[in-house]
């Protein structure tokens, strides 16, 4: 049967003359639409590298000035800065018919990570961040193992809203000062994201103010919280952090060569559960990823069980 | 002629045995003597005309060999040869030629002064003494049935190929309801009169040949974590090809004599046999059929992945990622020249994701799949005819790769019939089909592993192809998300294979022991052996541990063995015809599974192997058989009485195993009268062709499954070393009864105008009771269901046929049929204690069956649909009145009653079909439509898609609020109060608001940013107090207080009616232009009956529910559990195709 017989191919040429007039090139990409001259601009920073991104619409030709008195017509350039600070950037495009649009961006290159948390020392307000609710891929609520498996799904955004209807807990705002003091709001509720065994345990479920809608089923809730006046924080750069964990040989658990962040007081950031310290995964200009702990079981106290690893953003 | 003289012969060889020296000259002085008398009046009239020409048929143009030509008043005559010419001498301009030929009207003509007379004869429509197959195989004149039978001849059933030969039956014949599960190679049901049995999934018995084929819907096997493959049913085993025709037996008057199974009616399968005196002849067909898809379940593609629909007003420049395990389409809108990182950024010089112009891939679906689904049918058949014997052999095979990538199926089938007188009186006859059918990968369907599932929820800004290539060489396949599969993973690496072989057959030999006495024995046999086998290639996330493997081996047999004595006698105004018959049948059925059990996996990858299953669990390693033997004995008589007066009798007693003892024997009457008014008032006319009346009474019974009676223990989990057993959780019966159905039918059969119109209707009523069901139980029994003997199930209905023939004259012909079928099946009565009985309960939607109770508000109809409807003010003094009441907060959205009530009937109202058949001269255009009107039927992937708002349909049911729009005012709250009867007191639910604000999107904050796009359900906050007085917490009709809640979340989850669609539909079953070349123009070349078509087949003309592309037609699930769900469907998606086919056929 593998050769078919000559009726067969020609019914097969008939057929295929058929199947082209008859599907016409409908699956090819459909005509884009142009857009109207635009630009965004787009960059990351690695070390004093930035590797900058032109996102334009029409545009024919592209002028960068990268505020250090060096200049690039490429689309995209990669630019090394001399040495770290903050710099302006700024993007002219240009269409075929001449006009012209502008876009500067700020960069903060090559700063440590406590400058970058704290604005540095001319950052005399400090500077706020607070939960990002549109939660990057990394964001997710996982053991309190030392791989951090994750547990539930990627959070989607406006997770803990959507899905718990603990919306608020994305409006709280915390403040660091180069000079090492630590401001808290907690906004109208009076409340901050908490753990509800340790609210059942510390309060005896009286502090709870919310477990919106699903957040119960998650060990979630916000308990009431008056932040402390004049609390500081305390930031190791490089620190062999030991957690108290279910899943350590003898409870415990060591994360080595990370940042971490300490309170004074009652104080937290992001979570307010038995473990005050946290680990910051990441830092930059704009956002960072902060490792919370969380006590989930009333059996193994004061060991952790789970931790919830989210990105905070600044506050403009 | 011949045979006499052959006689004559051996009478002459016998006289002169004892001078053999004169015997050879002595025969050619006879032959020529012979030859002199058969010509003497043409030596004695050598001085008249000779006349000569050629016989056609008016049908297809052909020649007709064989047409006998007589002068008419004498006995003088010739017939036509080979190529349909003839010559003939006649007396005198006066004489009168008479053509005639078998199955065509003879025709006079007068000779006059032409030399040369062609003719073309008609096909004789004259249908009173066309024979019939009817139960076990006897052939009767039609006119004396008292049932009415249907019979679709092979023309109908290969004019336009279907590889499932049910699918050819489609829109032909009345009182038949035909549902498929998918394309080529799924699962069809076919249901006639009416569902009614509750237990089986009522389809007919299929006999070919004598022999019974079961063709159970429950084809759904696989292996692995919801991997479901419709694996299509066991009478697409059958070569169309080799059909010569199909017969409908519908009532159970029909198919009384076929006992338990025949129950639901008998479909009788006749396949095709050398004609006796035909010379050899080969037949070649070809077809190839090109199935290009034309329209897709409609998605839309305008939005990108995500829950909110942010704009770079909105967050400021560039969007936040954009993330694809958002399996829904509420993120950004595409094509909008937006910037966001996307799953198939690239990386810039950091190794950072780059920001990419969001933009939409409307054509995914379709780039996923092939262009197009091939099939390619061959068929070659030799067929001849000798003094010895008569046998007809015959080969088809079918190729078939889908639509799906990497989807195919294939189909040989040999058929070997051969008769032979072995003396005199006896003739062995035997029917051998031998088929093999397999597939290296059917595709999965529903959800789970279904390929077309993922290609729906892939993310409309990533194009589908960036996937092709899904080996990463890591330890997961490419996926965008860890919440999707990869399609093209499914359709490579998940394969579930079969190859079934079947052998089925008779052997016969026929006794004619007086003329008038008769005996005929019989053995069938019908014995299949298959594999199924599923290979789960890693990558597939709910098999996450290597993948799976699984294993089937099946084996089934069915052994007949019946002798049937029939005498029969003519007299002067009566005849009768009486048979006695005995049948010995017995199945026995034997499988053994074997397959990782799901999610655990294999030991090493791609190593497709019992040994290489990770963990043996003896419930995933199993065998099962079951035997089971019926025997009968029958009896049938029918008397006639002056040709016009026809009395059937027939009696059954079977004796079947699977029943207790003391019930296992059950005896069932049936009787039916024909009478021709035509004939009985002498209406012997051209105009008044057939009139008759026919009614019936059977009783059938039906026995149950093999082992219903007594409890046994099976293997249940396994506790380390410990295997555990488990008893079922059904509570059998030891006292079981056969089910008995009671049928009557009442109808005529017209035929008028030398047959131009025609007329059938019958309307029949069928009772069944004594039902075998499950019903539930308490679990603290310790049982959850018990299988009893109860009920009354009622069904009535009619079916009419008309058939008309407007124009026929030489060069045209237009032959026009209608069908139309309307069935009721009511439950009458249920078993004590039981208010009603589940059949299945999908997408907040339940069938359930009730018994009739006009107190209660019940029909009784089987096949409707409950569901909990929208919760509403019913306090008829509140200005709310029939206003929805709402949840609150988050839950600001529609909320269901407690209470189900009736919605809908997955049955329709009627079904009509038409056949249409116009030819001119060689050219013939037929057509087949089918329409169905009435019925409903719940789409659970209309559910599942717009529950992800991915569907076009549901953004469409948004209310755009216009200048309204912007955020809650007095004025959008007047609006929506004074458009009330749409927005409010309608039964469609539509929220007011959409995505962005083009499309009237509210502003709302659950994402810490504002976004416009916000949406609210209309209706009311609030509860009823105990007086029944509604008490208003909030509004929620756009004014101050409404809650605004993300599009992504506007789908009404729990309202069952929003699922659900109406099934009305009209098809084009069949189109087909055929040509039949002319054989003048093939003369000399040993060619005949060269035939080329183009046709088409199955496409949807219109539906009711059109707009999101589900065909209702497989709204038929069929699920792993051995059960099936009619009036569902799950991912029944395959594109509706416009399917282009070539035929080309000759003979030589």
């Amino acid at each position: 049967m593998e050769q078919r017989n000559r009726l067969v191919q020609f019914g097969l040429v008939l057929s295929l003359i058929m199947t082209m007039l008859v599907s016409s090139c409908s699956s090819d990409d459909p005509d884009r639409e142009i857009f109207p001259l635009s630009a965004e601009i787009s960059q990351s920073v690695k070390g004093r590298q930035v590797a900058f991104q032109a996102l334009t619409h029409s545009a024919t030709s592209w002028s960068w000035d990268f505020g250090d008195g060096n200049t690039s017509t490429e689309q995209n350039p990669v630019h090394v800065y001399e040495s770290g600070g903050y710099y302006v950037a700024t993007l002219t495009a240009t269409d075929d018919k001449g006009d012209t649009v502008v876009k500067e961006v700020n960069l903060a290159v090559d700063l440590t990570p406590y400058i970058l948390l704290t604005g540095g020392p001319t950052d005399v307000n400090g500077k706020t961040w607070k939960l990002t609710a549109g939660h990057p891929s990394e964001d997710k609520l996982c053991d309190a193992d030392a791989d951090l498996s994750q547990l539930v799904q990627p959070l989607p955004t406006g997770a803990f809203d959507l899905y718990l209807g603990l919306g608020e807990v994305y409006d709280d705002t915390y403040t660091f000062h180069f000079d090492g003091s630590y401001e808290h709001d907690v906004k109208d509720d009076g409340a901050a994201f908490s753990g509800l065994v340790y609210q059942f345990v510390t309060t005896g479920g009286a502090g709870i103010v919310s477990t919106g809608t699903q957040a119960a089923s998650y060990g979630l809730c916000t308990g009431k919280y008056t932040p402390e006046d004049g609390a500081t924080f305390t930031y190791v750069e490089k620190e062999d952090f030991d957690v108290p964990s279910v899943y350590g040989a003898g409870g415990v658990l060591t994360f080595s060569e990370v940042i971490t962040l300490d309170f004074s007081g009652t104080e937290f950031v992001g979570f307010m559960d038995f473990q005050r310290k946290v680990m910051v995964q990441e830092i930059s200009d704009s956002s960072m990823r902060i490792v919370m702990f969380m006590a989930a079981s009333p059996d193994h106290l004061p060991y952790n069980t789970h931790a919830l690893v989210l990105t905070f953003e600044v506050v403009e | 002629m011949f045979y006499d003289l052959k006689n004559t012969l051996i009478q002459f060889k016998d006289m002169n045995n004892k001078s053999p020296k004169y015997h050879s000259k002595k025969i050619f002085f006879l032959i020529l003597f012979v030859m002199l008398l058969m010509n003497s009046n043409a030596f004695a009239q050598s001085t008249q005309r000779e006349i000569s020409g050629t016989v056609t048929s008016s049908e297809d143009g052909t020649a007709l060999p064989d047409v006998s030509i007589l002068i008419k008043g004498t006995n003088q005559g010739v017939t036509t040869d080979f190529d349909g010419n003839y010559r003939i001498k006649v007396p005198d301009n006066n004489a009168i030629l008479v053509f005639s030929y078998v199955g065509y009207k003879t025709k006079e003509i007068t000779v006059g002064i032409q030399t040369t007379i062609n003719v073309i004869l008609n096909p004789s429509t004259e249908t009173l003494d066309e024979v019939t197959v009817t139960a076990l195989g006897i052939l009767r004149e039609e006119k004396s049935l008292g049932y009415d039978v249907e019979t679709v001849e092979a023309a109908e059933l290969t004019r336009v190929v279907n590889e499932n030969v049910l699918n050819s039956i489609s829109g032909k014949v009345s009182g038949v309801t035909i549902n498929s599960t998918g394309g080529t190679g799924s699962s069809v049901s076919m249901v006639i009169r009416g569902a009614v049995s509750l237990s089986s999934d009522n389809q007919p018995l299929f006999v070919v040949d004598g022999v019974p084929i079961q063709n159970t819907v429950d084809n759904v096997g696989g292996f692995g974590s919801d991997n479901r493959v419709d694996y299509g049913n066991a009478i697409s085993d059958l070569d169309p090809e080799s059909i010569e025709n199909v017969t409908i037996l519908k009532g159970s008057s029909a198919a009384a004599l076929y006992g338990s199974r025949a129950g639901n009616g008998v479909v009788l399968i006749t396949t095709k046999k050398a004609k006796e005196g035909e010379r050899m002849q080969v037949s070649v067909v070809s077809n190839t059929v090109f199935d290009i898809p034309d329209k897709f379940v409609n998605t839309t593609s305008k939005f990108s992945t995500g829950f909110f629909s942010f704009r770079p007003e909105d967050v400021g420049g560039i969007l936040p990622e954009i993330s694809a395990g958002d399996g829904t389409f509420a993120g950004p809108e595409n094509d909008k020249g937006y910037w966001a990182v996307q799953w198939h950024s690239p990386k810039d010089a950091n190794g950072v994701p780059i920001p990419i112009e969001v933009v939409s891939y409307p054509n995914n679906v379709e780039n996923f799949l092939n262009n197009y689904a091939y099939t390619a049918t061959n068929s070659i058949s030799i067929s001849n005819s000798t003094d010895i014997a008569n046998f007809r052999l015959g080969y088809t095979n079918m190729t078939h790769e889908g639509l799906i990538p990497n989807s195919d199926l294939h189909k040989n089938s040999y058929n070997l019939s051969a008769s032979s007188k072995l003396w005199d009186k006896v003739t062995i006859s035997t029917d051998i089909n031998f088929s093999n059918s397999w597939a290296d990968n059917r595709p999965s369907s529903n959800r789970g592993t279904n390929p077309l599932q993922w290609a729906f929820a892939h993310p409309s800004n990533i194009d589908i192809r960036d996937l092709r290539n899904y080996e990463t060489g890591g330890s997961d396949i490419l996926r965008v998300s860890g919440n999707h599969e990869n399609p093209y993973f499914l359709a490579y690496g998940v394969n579930n294979s079969f190859d079934r072989y079947r052998i089925f057959g008779n052997v016969i030999a026929n006794w004619e022991v007086t003329p008038d006495f008769n005996i005929r024995a019989r053995y069938t046999l019908n014995k299949t052996d298959g594999v199924r086998e599923t290979k789960i290639s890693p990558g597939y996330s709910k098999e996450p541990n290597n993948g799976a493997y699984g294993i089937e081996m099946s084996t089934g047999l069915e052994r007949n063995m019946d002798i049937l004595g029939t005498y029969g006698k003519d007299w002067d105004n009566f005849n009768l015809s009486a048979s006695l018959g005995g049948n010995i049948r017995y199945e026995k059925f034997r499988y053994n599974q074997n397959s990782s059990p799901p999610n655990t996996g294999l030991i090493v990858p791609n190593l497709f192997t019992i040994d290489n299953i990770k963990i043996f669990d003896p419930l995933y390693n199993r065998s099962r058989s079951s035997e089971r033997a019926v025997n009968s004995i029958y009896a049938m008589a029918t008397f006639g009485w002056k040709d016009y007066m026809y009395l059937d009798v027939t009696g059954r007693n079977d004796w079947s195993s699977t029943l207790p003892s003391e019930n296992w024997s059950y005896f069932y009457p049936s009787a039916s009268l024909s009478v021709l008014l035509n004939k009985l008032f002498g209406m012997n006319n051209n105009n008044v062709n057939m009139l008759k009346l026919r009614a019936g009474w059977a009783e059938s019974g039906n026995d149950t499954h093999p082992y219903m009676l007594k409890a046994v223990y099976g293997n249940g989990v396994q506790w380390d070393d410990a295997v555990s057993l488990t008893k079922t959780s059904e509570l059998l019966n030891p006292n079981l009864r056969p089910e008995k159905a009671t049928s009557f039918e009442f109808g005529t059969d017209i035929k008028l105008f030398n047959n131009r119109l025609r007329f059938e209707g019958t309307y029949y009523m069928q009772e069944n009771e004594d039902q075998l069901f499950d019903i539930d139980l308490a679990s603290s029994s310790g049982y959850n269901k018990r299988f009893i003997n109860a009920g009354l199930m009622e069904s009535k209905g009619w079916e009419l046929m008309l058939g008309v023939t407007p124009i026929k004259t030489d060069n045209w012909n237009w032959d026009l049929n209608m069908n139309f079928t309307k069935n009721e099946t009511k439950i009458i009565e249920l078993a004590e204690g039981v208010e009603f009985l589940e059949f299945w309960d999908n997408a907040r939607v339940r069938s359930r069956g009730y018994a009739e109770n006009k107190e209660l508000g019940h029909d009784g109809l089987v096949g409707n649909l409950y569901s909990r409807k929208v919760k509403r003010v019913t306090d008829e003094n509140s200005p709310y009145f029939g206003y929805p009441i709402l949840g609150s907060g988050i839950d600001t959205e529609w909320e269901a009653e407690e209470e189900y009530s009736k919605v809908g009937n997955y049955n329709p109202d009627f079904i009509m079909g038409l056949q249409s058949s116009l030819s001119f001269k060689n050219i013939t255009l037929s057509m087949t439509f089918d329409w169905r009107s009435g019925g409903q039927y719940v789409s659970q992937t209309y559910r599942y898609l717009s529950e992800s708002v991915n569907t076009q349909s549901w953004l469409d049911e948004l209310v755009n609020p216009g200048e309204l729009g912007g955020g809650s005012s007095q004025e959008l709250r007047d609006w929506v109060v004074a458009n009330a009867d749409e927005l409010l007191l309608s039964d469609r639910l539509r929220p007011v608001g959409g995505p962005t604000p083009e499309y009237g999107g509210f502003p709302e904050q659950f994402s810490g940013v504002t976004v416009y796009d916000g949406t609210f359900a209309p209706g009311v906050i609030g509860y009823h107090d105990e007086n029944g007085n509604f008490i208003l917490v909030q509004e929620n009709l756009g004014g101050e207080g409404t809650t605004f809640l993300p599009y992504v979340v506007s789908y009404p989850w729990d309202i069952g009616t929003t699922n659900m669609f109406d099934a009305d539909y009209v098809k084009l079953r069949e189109i087909s232009l055929t040509y039949n070349l002319p054989d003048k123009t093939l003369k000399g070349t040993g060619v005949s009956n060269v035939n080329f078509s183009i046709y088409s087949r199955n496409i949807m003309l219109w539906t009711k529910d059109s707009g999101f592309g589900i065909d209702p037609e497989r709204a038929f699930q069929a699920e792993g559990n051995g059960t099936f769900s009619q009036g569902v469907e799950r991912y029944n998606v395959n594109p509706w195709v416009i399917p282009i086919g070539f035929k080309i056929g000759f003979t030589f």
